[in-house]
């Protein structure tokens, strides 16, 4: 019995799950790795005032 | 059975003994986290919008939308381009996203929208300012992060693909630390009291690879400027006043300046209530050369639905006191109510700023229907902001604190005629009580056309008075005022003093100020002069001991210095 285990041990399946790892691989450096976006990638904007109305008074005190 | 379980147990044993170190990064994969951008690029997706250039000209909304497109189609050609080195692509990736912005920031002027009216423009957030994100996933009722970012910082999150996430960012415009929510979504109304608060939010389906928040803030205030001037009142706005908008009267009055309670949920204010009044202190200075004589404060309110009927809007001087040349404070009725004039409603949109102006103007005392200044007119000349006069501009001509003195300032008071300084030779030229800020508010007392001088001169209903003051004696007439006292200045009738004159030396004569028992003269300016033999008409009244004889107009040399009290050319209110 422990020599059948040995002979199946050198059956190569392996090279099949290497490949497959390269897939994974990708994902890993897409998902995984810090973004350096900069400052201004990462600055929000801010919608500014409109005009409203406008007056003025003169007052004696 | 028993044939196929061999080779399950061996894949497994292999993929230990053969990749440890891609095991353990494939721990790390699993989740599939994605990264949240906050991205400075807006799209524009208004059909209606047009940009406006710096020449005036208007863009149709592709081009903006060509350029914010090109700019992607860039991104992902760097990324096709050098997929073989993905940190590089990275970096490469920043680099266009930079450029990116600058262009797009250039491009995002105020725009117009297809009626021709404004539209506020989109500018990025400065670096200075702080905001926080708060990030829910759908269903869920507590976030998963929450956390205040400045501008421009990444806020490093990472959240799982296909799952929907609801996102929630707001900001109080500053650089200081930014309110945070309850379990609720509150924000509390006293955070947000008169802040310039902004919010918004999003919700998205988490994509693989990077998620753009596109975060655009939106005020959730209305904003009013307050400028307040009181250059016309001699003096500065201490730090310790407190102002108000709103309507009604000193008494009964509506406050219109609210804060609430913000949630962030439904995005709208509730329990509305009054904010704090504006001081003094949150005030800036217009302009440096006057300083604190005219400042300027925004209130923010979060009561967006208000309107103003016409005439009735009012600035309420709840604190009002104002450092005079003296040094001394002098302190105006608590809660004096200035109607501000505007012909029809005012309303108080969200994302508006509306201005409010107010000049303060020194009232007068009223002596036969003509109102006087309660003081005399000097000549500061360091308050001339400049080598030369220049209209608006200059508060070199203004009335002294009050009439508690017994010695004038040789340079500062006797007034050659009409010269642009008292001790000026450029006579008949300058009626000097016009430059008085607000110019034209003032005049010399106009005995040519109106005889003013002349009816002071025979109004009787006057008293004399020598007092004790702190350089001498006052020696005074005394004419009773008929306006409403106002408490804040120290006197309500028109005080006019035996100072003498100048003369063509340059010295003071009849001045009786150094005793209760000397004698002098009583000498104002009016408007009315003789060329030919270069005099002008003036009060005159002689001083012996404070009995003074009848009054009369008499005429005085150009050259002759004399002391003014202006008269109001214009009466507001």
């Amino acid at each position: 019995m422990m020599e059948l285990k040995m002979k199946t041990k050198l059956v190569y399946i392996a090279p099949r799950v290497t490949a497959q790892e390269v897939e994974l691989e990708q994902g890993i450096a897409a998902g995984s790795a810090n973004i350096n976006t900069g400052s201004d990638g990462q600055t929000p904007k801010e919608r500014e005032y409109e005009t409203g109305w406008s007056n003025g008074k003169d007052f004696d005190i | 059975m028993k044939g196929l379980k061999w080779p399950v147990l061996l894949v497994a044993a292999s993929l230990t003994a053969f990749s440890c170190s891609s095991e353990k990064e494939k721990s790390e994969i699993a989740p599939e986290e994605q990264n949240i951008i906050i991205r400075a690029v807006k799209y524009v997706n208004d059909d209606q919008v047009s940009t406006i250039n710096s020449d005036g000209s208007s863009e149709s909304s592709d081009k903006l939308t060509a350029s914010t497109r090109n700019a992607y189609s860039t991104v992902n050609t760097s990324f096709g381009s050098t997929e073989g080195n993905k940190l590089d692509i990275r970096n490469g990736a920043e680099f266009d996203y930079t450029v990116d912005f600058e262009a797009s920031r250039s491009g995002l002027k105020a725009s117009i929208n297809a009626s021709g009216s404004l539209k506020a423009a989109d500018v990025a957030m400065d670096s200075n300012k702080k905001f926080r994100l708060v990030f829910m996933q759908e269903g869920n009722s507590t976030p998963i992060y929450n956390a205040e970012l400045n501008s421009g910082q990444n806020p490093n999150l990472k959240v799982a693909a296909n799952k929907k996430y609801n996102w929630y960012a707001f900001s109080i415009n500053g650089s200081g630390s930014v309110p945070n929510i309850d379990g609720s979504g509150n924000i509390a109304a006293s955070a947000l009291s008169n802040k310039d608060f902004m919010f918004a939010s999003g919700s998205f389906t988490a994509q693989k690879n990077e998620n753009y928040l596109d975060i655009l803030f939106i005020r959730q205030m209305a904003a009013i400027d307050l400028t307040l001037n009181t250059r016309g009142i001699f003096g500065g706005i201490t730090d310790n006043s407190t102002f108000s908008i709103g309507t009604g009267t000193s008494s009964s009055f509506n406050n219109l300046i609210k804060t609430g309670i913000f949630n962030i949920f439904n995005a709208s204010f509730s329990n509305l209530e009054d904010a704090a009044a504006l001081k003094g202190s949150e005030m800036t200075p217009v302009d440096s050369r006057w300083g604190n004589a005219e400042k300027k404060g925004r209130f923010y309110t979060a009561n967006t639905s208000a309107t103003v009927s016409a005439n009735n809007l009012r600035v309420r001087l709840n604190s009002l006191n104002i450092t005079l040349d003296d040094n001394n404070t002098r302190t105006f009725a608590a809660n004096t109510v200035v109607p501000i004039s505007h012909s029809s409603t005012l309303s108080f949109t969200k994302g508006t700023l509306s201005k409010t102006n107010v000049r303060l103007i020194e009232s007068g005392v009223t002596v036969g229907g003509l109102v006087w200044a309660r003081t005399n007119l000097i000549y500061e000349s360091s308050k001339l902001y400049g080598s030369s006069y220049n209209q608006g501009s200059s508060d070199a001509y203004r009335f002294r604190p009050n009439n508690n003195y017994a010695y004038p300032n040789v340079n500062k008071e006797y007034w050659n005629f009409g010269a642009s300084t008292p001790t000026g030779t450029d006579y008949q030229k300058v009626d000097e009580c016009r430059r008085v800020y607000p110019e034209g508010t003032w005049r010399l007392p106009n005995e040519q056309d109106n005889g003013e001088m002349t009816a002071l001169s025979q109004n009787t209903n006057r008293s004399t008075s020598v007092t004790s003051v702190a350089d001498g004696y006052r020696h005074s007439m005394i004419w009773k005022g008929t306006q409403a006292v106002n408490s804040a200045y120290p006197d309500n009738d028109l005080i006019l003093s035996a100072y003498g004159f100048r003369n063509s030396n340059g010295s003071v004569q009849s001045i009786p100020s150094a005793s209760s028992t000397g004698n002098g003269l009583l000498i104002y300016r009016s408007n009315q002069y003789f060329q030919s033999n270069s005099t002008t008409s003036i009060l005159y009244c002689t001083d012996s001991s404070g009995s003074f004889g009848s009054t009369s107009i008499q005429r005085r040399a150009y050259s002759e210095g004399d002391p003014i009290r202006c008269v109001r050319n214009v009466v507001n209110n």
